[in-house]
This record gives structure tokens, C-alpha cells and sequence, in this order.
């Protein structure tokens, strides 16, 4: 069904980086956390950037979102370039970044009155997300009465009621236990192989390795202090894949002989 | 080095400006022939003066919310306008606010002819000067220490302009908001207090209040009538405690985020859920409704820049820069003119006086710390050791240190100077009572913060009475002392002002300081180089002390004795 879903959409394109430094100033020098990013993301694909701690990976995903701008190089969108944020992308957080003093349903909807949808639409929309992300009956319910597994739910929700084409996460499963954050991956692939999601596209940034031969198509493999891609490799296994397999370990090895 | 000297020139920008502000205050002397209202002094007008003056606190805060939101928000929004207003801040904050009282007498009653609108919104004035700053400061550091995820998330859903502002910059000002609007009320009595009564010079003005009734009574003599409105005054303030701010703080806790959450879950106070009941009833709902309903479409609104060629809008900032530049320059060059007159006609003997009075009001600030120091650091000690206590004492303290000290001037001026003729005495009772629960908060938070560890591993040891007050408690509240003290001798300077020139039954008592120098230069001689060398000197001296002293301490507490998280 993956390989179907790929051989007709991978033709376009619905990003493009291009030769992308991002620089800071720091009491008088300057210190490069990005230096001369290319990388193109195709329609129907999932893609993960890995790399240890620092390696400006985060960063990277700031900018294709529109949080922020590269210093050299351009980041263009289906052909234009990305100034501001792009409403045609959403962000999941490592730590969820919820509003305390709203509800679940409120937390969902918070992106939806700015767009001025209508109400009803609206309403619809939540109900929708809610559902599918598993959050029934906790639509009154605040963050804080939560877990840290169905903060995260809210935290899709949020993203996935915007219908972003290209959805980015940032170490989405980070700040959960084990058994929760394989739980959610599994879930999260599920509603992608079965086309429930309005999103084409997928980008996440994770450190761990098994996790991102786990979910994705293709692994883009970075390095620090310059962050800089050094490599990628596809991953052709079929879902759901079982990190025990020879083949998965395969692949593991071969992203650990990139980055090591 | 541009940084330095951005800020170096900022500062210099703002003392202008002060300046400036300080001749056009002091410019004219009063035009109009003031009418003092009649005062009747009697039990039936307690309610309505009960009225006037929460009406007039109620004024000042709202103003003070206006003011400080909106400040706070274009400091923390632009890097730019930050350092310059975060500097004038700063400034408004160190200077004794009292000082400026008679400054802006003359300046509201010049601007409304006379009339008892000026006077009120003299009063107004003061009392939002003393409310107002603290809460800047809070909404400016609730806007900067919003979670950067936070921030991201909503720039990422496109929530904007006033939409963005309800959503996210309010509700998360709200926890330190209410903290300090609950300080603020309590520092606004105790300037609603003084500022009742005006007597400048020739001018003599009562504004209908508890705290002209209050003044008026023990200077009649009438005891009874003076205990009738302390205890109104005691009910009006315990009221707002218990049923506005105790329930509000606990509702507040709502707004804050994870990272600064506090681990036990306390109860809700009887006052909230009586709050809660009555939200929950029809009518308040249908009110809330048609509020909401009404207030909707404003959120909509987006004030788009209109578009300037770069070339206007260069000019445009210019052509402002100029008119800004223009009118400090004419502000500082009148100034200069009108002080150099009065430098003229300067006294300069007041002038040599000027260290003396200095010494003198430290030396009684200082002996009212140690006094305040003497009981606030057992009691501190024993309310916050056992959690029964501090839930059983803390509600009563912070609503006693709501008191404004100055509404017991009048009895300690009658009960002590009368009686034993000893001005000092008085003058040190008076400042304690203005700096004293600042100690007192301070150290219960530190002794609360000992980590249960330190305790038990002290009990361990077999630590204990003097041993352990020496090793272990004083070292561990250090740094909340350093903290309490700053902000208690803040306090001791601002109450010096009423502490130090007090009248009583038409007789003038001082006590020599820089209290009473500030005073005599307005009241008797209206000098305009007089009044801003003793404000001038005054500061100078709280910046120095807070600079060289209080700063260094507080690196040291910071360096030295504080527990890792």
C-alpha cells in the first residue's frame, strides 16, 4: 500500500532547501549551527533527520515551518519561498506545549477561530481530531489532569486540525515513557497507511535511530558543530516493521557507520 | 562598548526627561484660591467616606492595569524599546514616590482651576505611582518567561494582534498580577492615607476619606470616632483579602505553567467556592454572555501598518525624533533657567545640611531594620517550621500587613510625642510600620524553602538551638533576608517622608533628616533647586546603598548560600 501510495505522488516536490546557513552572533563571533543545507521532500513521503544533540536539527525544522530564517540559502514551498510561517505546515513539540488554562477541545481549536472558520466547521473539526487521536471524553479535561502520552494527543490534534499538507515534529516521542511513545508511534503510522490524514507529507527530527528506521521512508543523517547533512538512506521495509528484524538492523548499522 | 554606551545614553535621556517633568510640575505656584469642601466629622458620613476612597483606589489600580499592561508589553515586544524602558522604570521606581506629591498638587489643581477634580486626581495620581510599577514589572516578566514552545505555537496557528494578546500575554501575567496587585492595594492604602489631607504651605485641602476622617478625629480629640473608622478601615481592607484576593490567588494558579507549578494542591478557600457558586448562577452567566458577545468582534480587528514609502516613513521618524528632541531641549533649557533663578535666592547653609540630614534619617532607618529584624526572624522562624501553622498565621499576616501603617500615625503621634515629647521614638515606630512586613514575608518564604534533607541531616548530627541557628538557619535564609532587606528599606525611605514632619493638632513635630529637609523645602520654601538637590540626594543615596551594598550582599547570598534546584 506504501509503495502504491509512492510511486504515484514521489514525482513532486513540496520542498525545497537550498544551500541554507543559519549563523548566530555570540558575544562577538559568530557560531554556524547550520552550514549548507540541500534536501528536497517529495509528496506522500515520510522523512526523519537524525543527528546527536546540537546539530541544529530543530533549528532546521524552525525555518521550514517559518519560525525563522535562514541566513544564506533560500527555502522555497511548492516553488516559493517561505517568509513567515507557512499556514500550510503545523508543529508537534517535544514537550507538547499546551496551554494550561485551556481545555483539550480549547487547546485543538486554538488555531481554527484565527482562521476564521466558522463555527460549526469548526466544532466539526475538533470532534473530528479528538476522535481520531483517541481524546474521547476528555475535551473538558486541562493539561495538567493528563498524562504525558495523551498530552501528546492534544498535541496532534492541535496540528492535525490545521490539515497541514507537510506536518514537522520535533522529537515528538521524546519526553515520553517507552511503552506510551511506541503506542503513539504505532497509531500515528497507522492513520498514515491508511490515508486518514490530511497531511502529504511528514518530517520529523528525532536522536534516536531505531526510531526514525521505524517510521520512515528515508533517513537524513546530520552531524554537528556544523550541522551538516552527511548522508541518507532509504528505508524500503515493508510496515509494520520489527526493529529485531537482520534487515532493520541493517539499516541501523548503516546510519551508525554514517554518523559515527 | 555600543551597548554601554546605548545605555549610557538612554539614562542620560531619562534624567532629562525628569527634569523636564519636575520644572513644568513645579513651574507655576497655585493661581486659584483653593475652598476646602466642609468635613464633617461624624459617625453617619463614615460609610460614604468608606466610598470616596475605595473609589479613589479603585481608579488609581485600573489605571495602573491600563498603564502597565500596555508599557510592559512594548518593553518586553522590541528589543529596541526595551533597555530605554525598562531604565525609566527603574528610575520611577527608586524615586520616593511621596516626594513628587506636592509636584503634582500644583500641577492637577493649576490644570483643572481649582476645582476638587484637580485635588482628586492629584490623589489619584499618588496612589497609582505607588501601585503601578511592581505590576509593570510582573506583566514584564510574564511576557518574557513565556515557554519558547508556547510562543511558537501560537505564532504557528496565526493567532495575532489583540487575539494573541487575550489569548496567551493576559492569562499568563495573571499569577503574577494578582500577587502583586494584592502588594499594591496594600501599598495604595498607606498612600490614600497620607494623601488625604494636603497642607502645602498656605494650602490646605481635605478630600472626603478615611483617612482625612481619621486625621481630623484624633485631632479633635474624638477617640471614639477615630476607632470607628480604623475599624471600618480594618473591615474594608480584611474584606478585599478574603473575599477578592485570597480567592483570586487561588484562581490564578490556573494560568501557570508546568515548569513553575507548585507540588501540593491546597484546598480552595470558603471565599472561592462561594465565588464559584455564584458564577455558576443564571444571571451572572447571561451577563458573562453578553459581555463576551459584545466584546467578540474586537478581536478581530487588525490594525494593519499603513504602507509608507521608505522614504516617508524615514522622514517621518525623523521629523518625530526632532519634535521629541525639540521639546526635551526647550523642557531642560526652561528647567535650568527656573532652577538657576532659584540658586539665586538658595539657601546655602540648607545645602551644607544636606549630609548630616542623610547620616541622621540612615541612622533611623537603620534602627527601625534592627527592631523590625528583632521579631520578624522568630516569628518568621516559627510559622513557617510547622505547615499547620503558617495555614492557620499566614492568612491573618498578610491580611494585617494590608493595614496602612499611616492610618496609625495619628494615635502613635497623639499617644507617643504628647506624652513623652520624644519625636524620634515616633519617627522610628513610623518607618517600622512602613518596612517591616517586607522582612517579614521574605524570611518565612526562606525558612520554607530549607530542604527537608538539610533538616533531617542537622537532626541527625544533633544540631541544634544556637549551633543550628548559626550553621544551618541564618546561612539558608540569607538570601531572603537580602532580598526582604532591599525591599524593606525601600519601604523606610518612602514612609521617612510623612515620618520625619509630622503635624498634630495644628503643631509641627520633625525630626532632623532627609525627610525633613525634602518637606521644609516644599512646605516652607517652595524652592524649586532645593526640592530636587534633597529628591536628588535622597536617591542618590538609595542607588548608592542598593548598588554598593544591598548588590553586593545579594551576589554573595546568590554566590554562597543558596541550595541547588
Amino acid at each position: 500500500m506504501n509503495s502504491q501510495q509512492e510511486s504515484i505522488n514521489s514525482k513532486r516536490k513540496i520542498l525545497e532547501v537550498r544551500n541554507v546557513y543559519r549563523t548566530y552572533h555570540h558575544e562577538d563571533t559568530n557560531i554556524v549551527v547550520l552550514e549548507d543545507i540541500s534536501l528536497d521532500i517529495y509528496e506522500g513521503e515520510f522523512t526523519s533527520l537524525v543527528g546527536p544533540s546540537g546539530c541544529g536539527k530543530s533549528t532546521f525544522l524552525r525555518m521550514i515551518v517559518g519560525l525563522d530564517r535562514p541566513t544564506r540559502g533560500e527555502i522555497l514551498y511548492r516553488g516559493e519561498e517561505v517568509k513567515g510561517v507557512n499556514p500550510k505546515t503545523a508543529l508537534v513539540f517535544q514537550n507538547f506545549a499546551l496551554i494550561p488554562w485551556l481545555t483539550v477541545w480549547q487547546n485543538v481549536e486554538l488555531g481554527l477561530e484565527a482562521r476564521g472558520m466558522k463555527k460549526e466547521e469548526r466544532e466539526r473539526r475538533v470532534r473530528y481530531w479528538i476522535d481520531k487521536v483517541g481524546l474521547d471524553g476528555y475535551e473538558n479535561a486541562y493539561p495538567r489532569e493528563l498524562s504525558g502520552g495523551m498530552k501528546q494527543r492534544v498535541g496532534f490534534a492541535r496540528a492535525l486540525a490545521l490539515e497541514p499538507e507537510l506536518l514537522c515534529m520535533d522529537e515528538p516521542f521524546s519526553s515520553l515513557d517507552p511503552l506510551t511513545s511506541q503506542n503513539l508511534r504505532e497509531e500515528l503510522l497507522r492513520l498514515w497507511g491508511n490515508k486518514e490524514l490530511p497531511t502529504l507529507s511528514i518530517i520529523m527530527v528525532t536522536h534516536s535511530i531505531e526510531e526514525a528506521i521505524f517510521m520512515s521512508d528515508r533517513v537524513v543523517a546530520m552531524s554537528t558543530h556544523p550541522g551538516r547533512i552527511i548522508g541518507e538512506i532509504k528505508v524500503n521495509l515493508p510496515r509494520p516493521r520489527n526493529p529485531r528484524d537482520e534487515e532493520f538492523q541493517e539499516i541501523v548499522d548503516k546510519v551508525y557507520s554514517l554518523i559515527v | 562598548m555600543r551597548k554601554t554606551f546605548g545605555e549610557t545614553s538612554s539614562k542620560i535621556i531619562v534624567f532629562l526627561l525628569v527634569m523636564a517633568l519636575a520644572y513644568f510640575l513645579y513651574k507655576e505656584r497655585l493661581h486659584f484660591p483653593l475652598i476646602p469642601p466642609h468635613i464633617p466629622v461624624e459617625f453617619k458620613a463614615i460609610p460614604s467616606y468608606a466610598l470616596w476612597s475605595l473609589m479613589r483606589m479603585f481608579s488609581a489600580y485600573v489605571l495602573s492595569l491600563l498603564f502597565s499592561y500596555i508599557y510592559a508589553f512594548l518593553a518586553a515586544t522590541s528589543p529596541r524599546r526595551e533597555g530605554i524602558m525598562l531604565g525609566i522604570l527603574d528610575i520611577l521606581q527608586s524615586v520616593p514616590v511621596l516626594g513628587f506629591f506636592p509636584a503634582a498638587v500644583y500641577f492637577f489643581v493649576n490644570l483643572f482651576q481649582g476645582s476638587r477634580i484637580g485635588v482628586e486626581l492629584a490623589a489619584i495620581f499618588l496612589i497609582f505611582t505607588s501601585q503601578a510599577w511592581n505590576i509593570t514589572f510582573s506583566i514584564y516578566e510574564s511576557i518574557k518567561t513565556i515557554p519558547e514552545e508556547i510562543r511558537e505555537t501560537v505564532d504557528l496557528v496565526g493567532l495575532k494582534g489583540l487575539r494573541k494578546f487575550f489569548t496567551l500575554i493576559v492569562p499568563s501575567s495573571i499569577p503574577r498580577v494578582v500577587y502583586n496587585s494584592m502588594m499594591s492595594w496594600a501599598g495604595g492604602w498607606y498612600f490614600l492615607i497620607a494623601c488625604e489631607i494636603i497642607a502645602i504651605g498656605p494650602m490646605n485641602y481635605h478630600l472626603p476619606g478615611l483617612g482625612s476622617l481619621l486625621q481630623e478625629a484624633v485631632d479633635k480629640g474624638r477617640v471614639d470616632l477615630a476607632l470607628a473608622g480604623i475599624g471600618t478601615l480594618v473591615f474594608l481592607v480584611f474584606f478585599m483579602y478574603f473575599f477578592v484576593w485570597q480567592p483570586l490567588s487561588f484562581w490564578a494558579e490556573k494560568f501557570r505553567y508546568e515548569y513553575e507549578m507548585v507540588s501540593s494542591t491546597s484546598e480552595p478557600p470558603l471565599t472561592y467556592r462561594l465565588w464559584l457558586s455564584l458564577g455558576k448562577s443564571k444571571p451572572f452567566i447571561a451577563i458573562l454572555l453578553l459581555c463576551s458577545r459584545l466584546f467578540r468582534p474586537l478581536l478581530n480587528i487588525h490594525i494593519k501598518p499603513i504602507p509608507l514609502s521608505p522614504i516617508t516613513s524615514s522622514f517621518l521618524r525623523l521629523s518625530l525624533l526632532t519634535i521629541f528632541l525639540f521639546g526635551i531641549a526647550f523642557g531642560t533649557s526652561l528647567a535650568i533657567l527656573s532652577l538657576s533663578s532659584s540658586l539665586l535666592h538658595l539657601d546655602t547653609t540648607y545645602i551644607l545640611k544636606i549630609p548630616a540630614a542623610i547620616l541622621a534619617s540612615t541612622l533611623r532607618i537603620g534602627s527601625a531594620y534592627l527592631l523590625a529584624l528583632l521579631w520578624t526572624l522568630p516569628t518568621a522562624v516559627f510559622i513557617a517550621s510547622r505547615e499547620s501553622r503558617e495555614r492557620f498565621f499566614l492568612p491573618i499576616i498578610q491580611a494585617c500587613a494590608s493595614l496602612p501603617a499611616t492610618a496609625f500615625f495619628p494615635f502613635i503621634v497623639r499617644y507617643i510625642v504628647s506624652v513623652t515629647g520624644n519625636v524620634d521614638l515616633a519617627t522610628i515606630l513610623l518607618i517600622l510600620t512602613g518596612s517591616q512586613w517586607y522582612l517579614l514575608f521574605n524570611l518565612i518564604g526562606g525558612v520554607k524553602a530549607i530542604p527537608a534533607d538539610i533538616k533531617q541531616v542537622s537532626a541527625a548530627l544533633d544540631i541544634k538551638g544556637w549551633r543550628y541557628w548559626r550553621k544551618i538557619l541564618i546561612p539558608a535564609v540569607f538570601p531572603a533576608l537580602i532580598t526582604g532587606s532591599i525591599t524593606a528599606w525601600g519601604g523606610a525611605w518612602n514612609a521617612l517622608i510623612v515620618a520625619e514632619w509630622i503635624t498634630y493638632k495644628g503643631r509641627l513635630y520633625t525630626a532632623f533628616g532627609i525627610g525633613y529637609l525634602l518637606d521644609y523645602a516644599t512646605y516652607e520654601t517652595g524652592n524649586l533647586a532645593l526640592i530636587l538637590l534633597s529628591i536628588a540626594s535622597m536617591s542618590l543615596t538609595i542607588v548608592v546603598l542598593n548598588k554598593f551594598f544591598w548588590r553586593k550582599m545579594y551576589e554573595l547570598a546568590a554566590r554562597k548560600y543558596k541550595f541547588e534546584a
